[in-house]
């Protein structure tokens, strides 16, 4: 029986070519979607999974709430937290600190035996006891005892290759940093990463928390307040435990740091983050190692590869009802000789799976010839291997599988009820409720495409809003070159002395974090006879002279930072703002910050325009900009973007005084852009669901206009000789759209309104929504529909009706 | 007795009107009669097959079939009753056009959930039996009426129904191929089948071994 049913099943979806294209184009094209969306949601699974209970690892992380800032919500927390965890409770049985060593921040690290050094990306300081809880697979070396002595260090298999070749390194030594903070670190493992993409930290080396300099102010901070910018990580005994810890949290900050919270006016809480959560639960938490995704993110794509499947579903429904009346003949038939309703439904299940099932086959080999578009779009890496992971075509399976069930089985339903003796008898077939349900999925396909076009129109604007945003600095022909070594940044003022002579640079300076760059220093700070007890978090920043020149940041007031004003700072207008004090007396006005060395006066020398560093989606911060002496990137701003030339020029200008260090370089407009790159791409997706999902609607409609034409053939002919124009049979055949465009624009236009505007609340910098976006989507909905349906009408409408009716 | 009408009326509601499609319809049809139905158009033939076959039912009196009441049974009951026992054939012949001659013979055999191997001998027999083993691989459309009709009624016998009903079989057909036809149906009555067929034509008629006129709903004469 089933193989009579798919026998029928592919011989009447032969005979209907037309409908079987459009249904076999459009489920294709939906199939691909879902298969190129599967295959990236499935990789972004299973992060952090691959350490020993890994489930029972957790994170500690931070909010901090201060009445007079915003919230501060981080991955990270205070230095004493993790270890004193570790004494108070007995359900935490491990404990390990990481301070991310940065991207952009990075010490130059090489070989003891070479002079060729490089900037290593994620690298880590570690206490001894990172690898009992995270796992890596050692190569050399004993995990359990590779960070205890002083000076140590772990790398990755790949950067042990980098640094000395395809030699044993154990025992080797590395330098790392320079001038005072140089250090010899010697290898006492080495870990293979060439299967560790799957991890939040995803990391390249690991240098022992027993160092000096940063690791020792770790090692022997005992605030439990403040400086929350290391990464803490517990393993309890079971993962049941955890609400339980969670719940003596307070209690525990509270007996250990009130001394330290006295001295401060904001609330610290501490929260428990399971780690295989971090990747895709970690929605409004900052400060996280690299980039985390987000679930939503997710659901968002697998909703709108649904969505395209589901258009496509549509249009076998409205095709296959519509033509129920070509099929009466043969159901007729079939029941007179013994076919009951089951065994129908059957048949035209049988249809749809059938349909659904070849182009789920079809997805597999253009999904993978298209998989390099889907890496760049979703950002992913996933291989040709992630299409036949069986999780994946599994769920392949049951996607085609329900797709045919649910495109299959409402015209099933409708034709397996058809009535014999009605067809028989040759009265037309028609059925009203199917007529209304057609039309309802009609509006449903135009409530998508409006909607669709409104929301891609939406987020194109806020990115381009975003690019071109006065970001309060100019990022064109601006070029950052890290002075990552005392080498370099102790002849600095050599170095700008010759960079400004090259022609076509413009201005020469340097800072610790340039514009685009995530700036993570802060100071409690407050105003000369304020209560020190109340200070307001202000970010810092290192510059040099002519900064605000090279980088044209607006001056408000006052004057910019001369070479020898090392107790005099420049304040963004927020600063003042913050404080409460007028422009006019901002100049030289004292605040004091405490440092770890006690506490520092400065005096407010100038006070700029409010300048954007980083995201949109933050609120410019008050920020506090102080002369640095060794600064760690050289700004240059050029006159001409014509770079190749002034690079070469640069490059050879740096290697007169750097014989180690390299010439590292970033542009920074192309940083910026790298910030509203996930809008960028949201964009870019949702243009692709979006021509896709018309495409396919435009495919159902032309199907469908197609056989209302065929089957009005007849009385168009009569009312053409009844005298009938042209315009009229083709208003006949196309005022039904019209109106069902008009309900679908009634119904989109909120709902888009409604999900964009929320999308836009994350936004503190965005374009309001305005209401000829909804009229442009339904205007170009009803544009590509008419088009659409005339073609067909007109040729119905043109006809000789002699032709027709001679014909019936 | 195959059946027995009595007092069987079928009365529709057509744009708040009564109408009476059959009227008080007594007739009784033993086992291995040939009778033909005559009439003009509009006089009930065709809803009177239809009826008999179960494909519309009566709205008054009683119908029973092989001694067993169809009045009240459920429309599953019916269907498995005129499944079992009756074959129908059309004026229009009604082949499923995606269908093989061999496919459509065989269809039936397929909702009665007979084995593969059974099925290919008793479609073979009959594909046999009437000549066109030949054609078994071709579509309706390729065929000549006739020929349609053919398999038309040998799709009606393949499930060895007891009564066959059908529709003015050769209102398609030319002089010849309706005798061909007829033919057919006068070797099928000898052996045993029982056959009502419904037709305009006195020659087809005169092939049967009973004549009921209808006109309007009744019969007039028998």
């Amino acid at each position: 029986m089933l193989r009579n049913y798919f026998k029928i099943a592919w011989r009447s979806l032969q005979k209907n070519k037309l409908q079987t294209g459009i249904n076999l184009l459009g489920l294709s094209v939906g199939t691909i979607c879902c298969l190129s969306i599967l295959i990236y949601v499935f990789g972004q699974f299973g992060y952090d999974d691959h350490h020993q209970d890994a489930e029972a690892l957790y994170r500690v992380r931070t909010v901090i709430t201060d009445p007079s800032s915003p919230e501060f919500n981080a991955g990270s927390s205070g230095p004493p937290i993790a270890f004193a965890m570790k004494e108070d409770f007995p359900e935490v049985i491990e404990a390990t600190r990481l301070v991310y060593l940065g991207e952009g921040t990075e010490n130059l690290i090489r070989a003891s035996d070479s002079n060729t050094g490089f900037y290593e990306p994620r690298g880590y300081l570690a206490d001894a006891t990172v690898f009992t809880i995270f796992t890596y697979d050692f190569i050399e070396g004993n995990p359990k005892s590779a960070l205890e002595k002083p000076n140590t260090v772990v790398l990755s298999s790949s950067l042990a290759t980098k640094l000395f070749g395809n030699v044993p390194v154990l025992n080797k030594t590395i330098i790392s940093g320079s001038g005072e903070q140089e250090l010899s670190l010697t290898i006492t493992g080495v870990f293979d990463d060439s299967n560790l993409e799957k991890s939040h930290l995803n990391p390249n080396y690991f240098v022992t928390m027993n160092t000096p300099g940063l690791g020792e102010f770790v090692r022997t901070e005992q605030n439990f307040a403040t400086q929350n910018f290391i990464y803490s990580y517990v393993k309890l005994n079971s993962p049941e435990n955890a609400s339980l810890v969670q719940d003596k949290l307070p209690a525990f900050l509270e007996a250990r740091g009130s001394k330290d919270f006295a001295k401060l006016n904001f609330k610290k809480q501490l929260f428990l983050q399971p780690v295989s959560d971090i990747h895709l639960h970690s929605k409004g938490i900052s400060r996280q190692i690299g980039t985390v995704s987000d679930i939503n993110y997710l659901y968002l794509l697998i909703t709108l590869a649904l969505f395209i499947q589901l258009v496509a579903c549509v249009n076998f429904i409205n095709l296959s009802t519509a033509r129920a009346n070509k099929r009466a003949k043969e159901i007729g038939v079939r029941k007179t000789i013994g076919a009951d309703k089951k065994s129908l439904i059957g048949q035209f299940l049988g249809e749809s799976v059938l349909l659904s099932m070849i182009a789920t086959l079809v997805s597999i080999p253009v999904t993978a010839l298209l998989l390099p578009l889907v890496n760049q779009l979703t950002q992913g890496n996933a291989s040709y291997g992630a299409i036949f992971d069986w999780r994946v075509l599994l769920t392949l399976l049951l996607i085609g599988l329900i797709t045919g069930l649910i495109a299959g089985i409402y015209p099933a339903l409708v034709l397996s009820s058809i009535k014999p003796m009605r067809v028989l008898k040759g009265t037309m077939y028609t059925n009203s409720s199917s007529t209304l349900l057609r039309k309802g999925l009609v509006v449903f396909q135009f409530v998508i495409s409006i909607g669709l076009i409104a929301t891609v129109t939406i987020i194109t604007k806020q990115v381009r809003f975003a690019q071109n945003k006065d970001m309060g600095f100019s990022k064109e022909n601006l070029i950052a070159v890290r002075l990552g070594t005392a080498e370099a940044y102790n002849q600095y003022d050599a170095l700008k002395t010759n960079m400004t002579k090259i022609s076509g640079v413009k201005s020469v300076s340097a800072c610790n974090i340039f514009p685009s760059q995530l700036l993570r220093s802060d100071v409690g700070a407050y105003l000369e006879g304020a209560d020190p007890t109340k200070p307001a978090l202000v970010k810092v920043n290192g510059i040099h002279t002519d900064y605000l020149e090279t980088s044209d940041i607006k001056l408000l007031a006052g004057r910019t930072l001369k070479s020898r004003d090392s107790s005099r700072v420049l304040v963004n207008k927020a600063t003042i703002d913050g404080f409460n004090i007028n422009i006019e007396d901002a100049i030289g006005t004292k605040i004091l910050f405490s440092t770890g060395g006690g506490v520092n006066t400065v005096e407010i020398a100038g006070v700029t325009k409010d300048f954007n560093y980083a995201s949109l989606k933050e609120e410019v911060e008050p920020l506090m900009l102080y002369l640095d002496y060794t600064p760690d990137w050289l700004l240059v701003k050029t006159s001409t973007s014509d770079f190749e030339n002034i690079l070469a020029q640069m490059e050879m200008t740096w290697k007169e005084t750097n014989k180690t260090t390299p010439f590292v370089y970033n542009f920074v407009d192309k940083e910026t852009e790298k910030l509203i790159a996930e809008e960028k791409r949201l964009a870019s997706i949702s243009v692709i669901f979006t021509s896709l999902a018309i495409l396919i609607s435009c495919l159902g409609l032309f199907g469908l206009i197609s056989f209302m034409a065929e089957q009005k053939k007849k009385e168009i002919g009569i009312r053409k000789v009844l005298g009938a124009s042209v315009s009229t049979v083709m208003k006949m055949l196309t005022k039904d759209f019209i109106l069902l465009i008009i309900i679908a624009f009634a119904i989109a236009s909120p709902l888009a309104f409604y999900l964009m505007e929320n999308w836009l609340q994350d936004y503190t910098y965005r374009i309001s929504i305005s209401w000829w976006v909804f009229v442009v989507a339904g205007s170009i909905t009803t544009i590509i529909t008419l088009v659409t349906v005339s073609t067909q009408a007109m040729k119905a409408a043109t006809a000789n009706p002699v032709n027709s009716l001679r014909t019936e | 007795m195959l059946l027995k009408l009595n007092n069987a009326s079928r009365i529709v509601k057509s744009g708040g009107k009564n109408i009476t499609l059959l009227d008080d319809i007594n007739l009784a049809v033993e086992e291995g009669e040939f009778i033909s139905l005559m009439g003009p158009s509009g006089s009930g033939k065709s809803t009177l097959l239809n009826c008999i076959g179960m494909l519309d039912s009566f709205t008054e009196g009683s119908y029973s079939f092989l001694d067993e009441s169809v009045d009240g049974m459920k429309e599953k009951q019916r269907s498995k009753l005129y499944k079992e026992y009756i074959g129908f054939v059309f004026q229009a012949y009604h082949l499923i056009d995606e269908l093989t001659v061999y496919e459509n013979i065989e269809t039936p055999l397929l909702y009665k959930n007979i084995k593969s191997s059974e099925r290919k001998a008793l479609v073979g027999d009959v594909l046999d039996r009437f000549n066109i083993v030949g054609k078994k691989d071709l579509f309706p459309t390729q065929l000549s009426g006739g020929q349609q009709q053919l398999v038309g009624i040998a799709r009606a016998l393949i499930g060895k129904p007891k009564l066959i009903l059908a529709d003015e079989p050769t209102g398609n057909l030319n002089s010849k191929q309706s005798e061909e036809i007829m033919e057919l149906f006068s070797s099928l009555n000898k052996e045993g089948v029982t056959i009502i067929q419904a037709t305009h034509s006195e020659k087809n008629a005169s092939y049967g071994s009973r004549i009921i006129n209808l006109l309007d709903g009744n019969i007039v004469t028998e």
